[in-house]
């Protein structure tokens, strides 16, 4: 698929957690045209940013694109007071994709924003007849956005959510991390993880010589491979999360300069 | 389009249009090149190539401010010997003129540079960045020394096969003297403005937001001042001047253009907007015909008149 723009009405902005969202895009250009793990550039205001802003795909149905953000600056804050009616403008689909494996059990571990590329995946891996079981974590109940999940949970397996405090029996009290702990991670074939670097870093030494991948997110000049500025360091040199990534192998990514 | 956008830059080329992409904001990825082919782009300048390769600043590379960025990307290539190796490859497909940006951090290894670069035949021109924020404080030192500039500009124009763009930091356009020294020294044209030396800081952490502490400042906030510098500039050399400093559309275009500029440059706005020039030549040919301007000649006697 040839990267392409398009000015997209926003059907509705909803939403999801404290200062979760999830927007609604209407497309023409990009229908189908999704691999999961991709990404878009969105604009998210003409006056008040200058850079567009990354953001994976939740999911791609009949022209409407899903995205979960959190409102976490001046772009994103924007553009949680968009409206539906108005429009936006993408640049997609971008980026590289995940490996859809078929037929085999698979764990998605993702915290925050992070399972919005997770989720899009699991769609994809199910199709492939693969078992997906979920663990996601979240600060606490009013960061979980739990109708995004719940919706989908369908398509999984097992769903696992951490929340960082809580005293409720659905939830487990703690952190991604120490859930895995409780997991017998050997029973997996394949690992697919996105969320804060910090627990990025941490799987990467707990899935030491796993099949594992990682989304990564990052601040993004251009989003296009051209600005280097969200260039990281791996095992195999330096790489730009836009254009080489935003997948890369768990064990390939050197975390120290993060 | 209803006028005629070729832009001559003297004897590095007749452009196709005086629109120009500056350099590090223009990529060879194919997915990119989808995005631009259709744009009447006069030429386009590649990510600056130094002698060796070079890995760049630690993260984070980018802040953003309300109508500004601040980069401290360090001029991150895989130097000049890659750079030629893979020309062709990376370059054949590019439909535009093609000026190769350098920099170096001595005069010494401009020359070099430029020796490796005489290999290529299909560049239109070689820019000199002379004056990259983001490169360790000794390459800038020795641009700062006026002497030191002047013999770098002297040098690559002996030595290299291209026509010779000398880009200016706005360090170096306080006064004329630096824009009169490259012209004297053999440049063909000179760029300005390259990004303000800036700095941002994390306040509630007390610490620089920047990987590397200090960076260089671009977007549409610094409009106004690389506009002054242009008008400055180009009272006191013959030589074309290629302005660029937060062009977003079409009025910023057309205020370069009435300044002084020959040809105008995006940059910060190419990232966001790679569609940006066809917009801003529509919009330019609206203007044009409201004013009953046949070209951009006539665009800055009419503007000078009104100084």
């Amino acid at each position: 698929m040839k990267i392409n723009s398009e000015d997209c009405k926003i059907l509705d902005n909803i939403k999801m957690s404290e200062d979760g969202y999830v927007i609604t895009l209407k497309t023409v250009k990009f229908k189908d045209k999704f691999s999961p793990g991709n990404f878009l550039q969105l604009r998210c205001s003409e006056e008040n940013t200058v850079l567009r802003r990354p953001f994976s795909i939740l999911e791609e149905t009949d022209g409407h694109i899903k995205l979960y953000f959190k409102v976490v600056g001046r772009g994103t804050r924007r553009l949680s007071n968009r409206k539906s009616g108005e429009t936006v403008n993408i640049i997609a689909p971008l980026g590289n994709s995940f490996t859809v494996l078929a037929k085999k059990r698979v764990l998605l571990i993702g915290g925050g924003c992070g399972i919005s590329p997770l989720l899009n995946l699991s769609f994809f891996l199910s199709k492939k007849q693969s078992i997906v079981d979920a663990l996601f974590g979240f600060r606490n109940e009013q960061d979980y956005p739990k109708m995004i999940v719940e919706n989908r949970k369908r398509e999984l397996n097992n769903l696992w959510i951490t929340l960082d405090e809580t005293n409720k029996k659905e939830y487990n009290e703690g952190t991604t991390i120490d859930y895995l702990k409780k997991i017998n991670i050997d029973m997996y074939d394949a690992f697919y993880c996105c969320g804060p670097v910090k627990m990025m870093e941490k799987l990467s030494d707990i899935l030491k010589g796993k099949w594992a991948q990682v989304s990564l997110e990052a601040r993004m000049g251009c989003g296009i491979g051209i600005c280097y500025g969200c260039s990281i360091k791996t095992t195999t040199g330096s790489r730009r999360v836009c254009s080489d990534g935003p997948v890369f192998n768990l064990n390939e990514v050197i975390w120290d300069e993060f | 389009m209803n006028f005629d956008y070729k832009t001559e830059l003297k004897k590095i080329a007749t452009l196709n249009s005086p629109i120009i992409i500056s350099s590090g904001t223009f990529g060879t990825s194919g997915a990119y090149l989808d995005l631009i082919k259709n744009q009447n782009i006069g030429a386009v300048v590649t990510k600056t190539i130094t002698l060796e390769a070079k890995s760049g600043n630690p993260q984070p590379r980018i802040f953003e401010g309300k109508n500004f960025i601040v980069n401290s990307i360090g001029l991150e290539n895989n130097g000049v010997y890659d750079f030629v190796i893979n020309f062709d490859k990376n370059y054949k497909n590019i439909p535009f003129p093609i000026i190769v940006s350098i920099s170096g951090n001595d005069e010494s290894e401009y020359v070099k540079i430029i020796k490796k670069i005489n290999e290529l035949n299909s560049p239109v021109a070689v820019e000199l960045n002379l004056s990259c924020p983001n490169v360790d404080s000794e390459g800038l030192a020795s641009a700062m020394n006026l002497k030191s500039f002047g013999k770098t500009v002297f040098n690559c124009s002996q030595v290299s096969k291209f026509p010779i763009i000398t880009k200016l930091s706005p360090f170096q356009c306080i006064n004329t003297m630096y824009a009169e020294t490259a012209e004297k020294n053999g440049t063909t044209a000179i760029s300005l403005i390259n990004t303000v030396p800036a700095m941002v800081i994390d306040t509630e952490n007390m610490s620089p937001f920047l990987g590397n502490t200090v960076g260089g400042m671009s977007g549409p906030a610094i409009k106004p001042i690389a506009l002054k510098m242009v008008h400055e500039i180009y009272k006191s050399v013959t030589v074309p001047i290629i302005g660029m400093g937060g062009i977003s559309n079409y009025r910023d275009a057309l205020d370069f253009l009435m300044v002084g500029a020959t040809a105008v440059s995006i940059g910060t706005m190419n990232l966001v907007d790679p569609e940006l020039p066809n917009k801003i030549l529509k919009n330019i040919d609206n203007f044009l015909t409201k004013k009953n301007i046949h070209d951009f000649d006539e665009l800055k006697k009419r503007f000078q008149k009104n100084l």
